[in-house]
C-alpha cells in the first residue's frame, strides 16, 4: 500500500462505520415501536397469569420518574369489581451477566406473595437460567411479606447459579419493602 | 476450489472446536444441555453464513490495513440488526434464541472465517464455507452437550433416562466442560497418532 493512501484508508473506514451506524439506526427506529408494543402485551399476559380476569392500571413508572436509587421499574394494581386484589411490581437486579427483571405479585388482602415470574434476563443458558424457571420461582408463592427472604436460607438457591438466585431474591425483597411501607393494610 | 473440499474442511478436517480450538467461550458455557447446543448451533450457522456473505461482497472495498476493525464493525452491526428484527417480528423465536445472539458477537470463529476465508473467496464459496463451518461447530457442540447433559442431569433433551443417583453435578458446571472437551480431544489425538504410526510403518 502506498504511503499517501493513509488518508483514503482512514476515510474508507470512516465511511464503512458511518454506513453501519446508519443501518443499525434505521433498523432500530423501525423496530423500536413494535418491540415496545410486543413487550407491553407480553407484560399484560404476565399480569393475567398472576391475577386473572382483572383490570390493570400502572400507578408508578420509573421510566418517567427516573429514580436511579430504586430498582423498581414499574408498579401496577390489579382490580376486580372495584376492589384492589393486589399489586404487581416489576423490579430488576443485576445478576451474573445481565439485568434480571422479575414481576412480583402481592395479594393486597392477606399480604402474601402470589407469584414471582422472571420476565427478562440473558443469564448463562443451562445454569443461571435455572434460577428463572418455575421450579425455583415456585418457592416464593404464599410467603408472607413480613418475612425477610434470603437465598440459601429460606429460599433454596440453584447450585452453580447463586448470583442469579440472589438477584431474584433481592428484587423480591425490594418489592416487599415498598409494599410494606406504602400499601400494607 | 472444490465445494466438497469446503464441506470436508468445515465439518471435520478443520473443525472449528475440535481441531482449531476456536470459539471456546460458547463451547464451554452453552453445552450444559443438548437443547442449548442446538439453539447456539442454529444461531451460529445463520450468523456465520450471513457474515461470510457480507464480508465477501465488501472484500474489494475494505482496505487491507484496516480490515480487522471493518470486519468487527460489520459483524457487530449484523448481529445487532438480526437481533432487533427477530425481537420485533418473530418474538417466539426471540424467546428461544435471543440469549444466544449476544454471545455470538464475541465468537472468534466468525472473525476467523471472515479473515481467512470470506475476504479471499467469492460469494458462493463463502456462503458454503459459512454453512459448513457452522455445521461442524454445531456437531461438536452436540457431542460435548450429549455427554454433559447425560452425565450431569441423567437426561437426553430433557427426558430423564438415568436415575438421579448417577448424576454428577460437576458435569453441568464449568469444570465439566473442560473435562469433557479434554477427554474428547485426548481420544481424538490417540486415534490420529495411531493412524500416523500405521502410515510410518508401511
Amino acid at each position: 500500500m502506498k504511503k499517501n493512501s493513509l488518508l483514503t484508508t482512514s476515510l474508507l473506514l470512516g465511511v464503512i462505520s458511518a454506513v453501519l451506524a446508519v443501518a443499525v439506526f434505521m433498523v432500530n427506529s423501525t423496530t423500536a415501536n413494535i418491540i415496545a408494543e410486543s413487550e407491553a402485551t407480553k407484560l399484560n399476559s404476565y399480569y393475567e397469569s398472576i391475577f386473572p380476569d382483572s383490570e390493570y392500571e400502572v400507578i408508578y413508572d420509573n421510566k418517567k420518574d427516573k429514580d436511579k436509587s430504586s430498582n423498581i421499574i414499574s408498579l401496577a394494581t390489579a382490580t376486580k369489581d372495584g376492589n384492589v386484589l393486589g399489586y404487581l411490581y416489576l423490579a430488576y437486579t443485576t445478576g451474573y451477566s445481565s439485568d434480571v427483571v422479575s414481576l412480583i405479585g402481592i395479594n393486597a388482602t392477606d399480604s402474601k406473595l402470589v407469584k414471582v415470574i422472571v420476565t427478562k434476563q440473558t443469564e448463562t443458558p443451562g445454569l443461571g437460567t435455572l434460577a428463572t424457571a418455575p421450579k425455583f420461582l415456585d418457592q416464593f408463592s404464599d410467603k408472607s411479606t413480613d418475612e425477610e427472604l434470603k437465598a440459601k436460607d429460606n429460599i433454596t438457591a440453584i447450585t452453580g447459579a447463586t448470583i442469579t438466585s440472589t438477584a431474584v431474591v433481592n428484587s423480591v425483597n425490594e418489592a416487599l419493602a415498598d409494599f410494606n411501607t406504602n400499601y400494607k393494610k | 476450489m472444490k465445494i466438497s473440499d469446503i464441506f470436508k474442511d468445515g465439518i471435520y478436517r478443520k473443525n472449528a472446536i475440535l481441531i482449531m480450538l476456536l470459539g471456546m467461550c460458547p463451547t464451554l458455557a452453552v453445552t450444559t444441555t443438548l437443547s442449548n447446543a442446538i439453539g447456539m448451533g442454529i444461531s451460529v450457522i445463520v450468523i456465520l453464513t450471513l457474515s461470510n456473505i457480507s464480508i465477501s461482497i465488501m472484500r474489494k472495498v475494505i482496505p487491507a490495513a484496516v480490515r480487522i476493525p471493518a470486519y468487527i464493525g460489520i459483524i457487530a452491526a449484523l448481529v445487532t440488526i438480526i437481533e432487533m428484527l427477530i425481537h420485533a417480528y418473530v418474538p417466539t423465536l426471540y424467546v428461544s434464541l435471543g440469549i444466544y445472539l449476544p454471545l455470538i458477537v464475541v465468537n472468534c470463529i466468525i472473525l476467523e472465517r471472515a479473515e481467512s476465508f470470506a475476504s479471499k473467496n467469492n460469494i458462493l464459496h463463502s456462503t458454503i464455507d459459512g454453512i459448513a463451518v457452522g455445521i461442524g461447530f454445531t456437531l461438536a457442540m452436540l457431542l460435548i452437550a450429549f455427554f454433559r447433559e447425560l452425565l450431569g442431569t441423567g437426561a437426553i433433551l430433557g427426558f430423564t433416562i438415568l436415575p438421579a443417583s448417577t448424576n454428577m453435578l460437576i458435569m453441568i458446571l464449568p469444570p465439566g466442560a473442560f473435562l469433557t472437551l479434554g477427554i474428547i480431544l485426548g481420544v481424538m489425538g490417540h486415534y490420529s497418532n495411531k493412524k500416523k504410526e500405521e502410515l510410518e510403518n508401511e
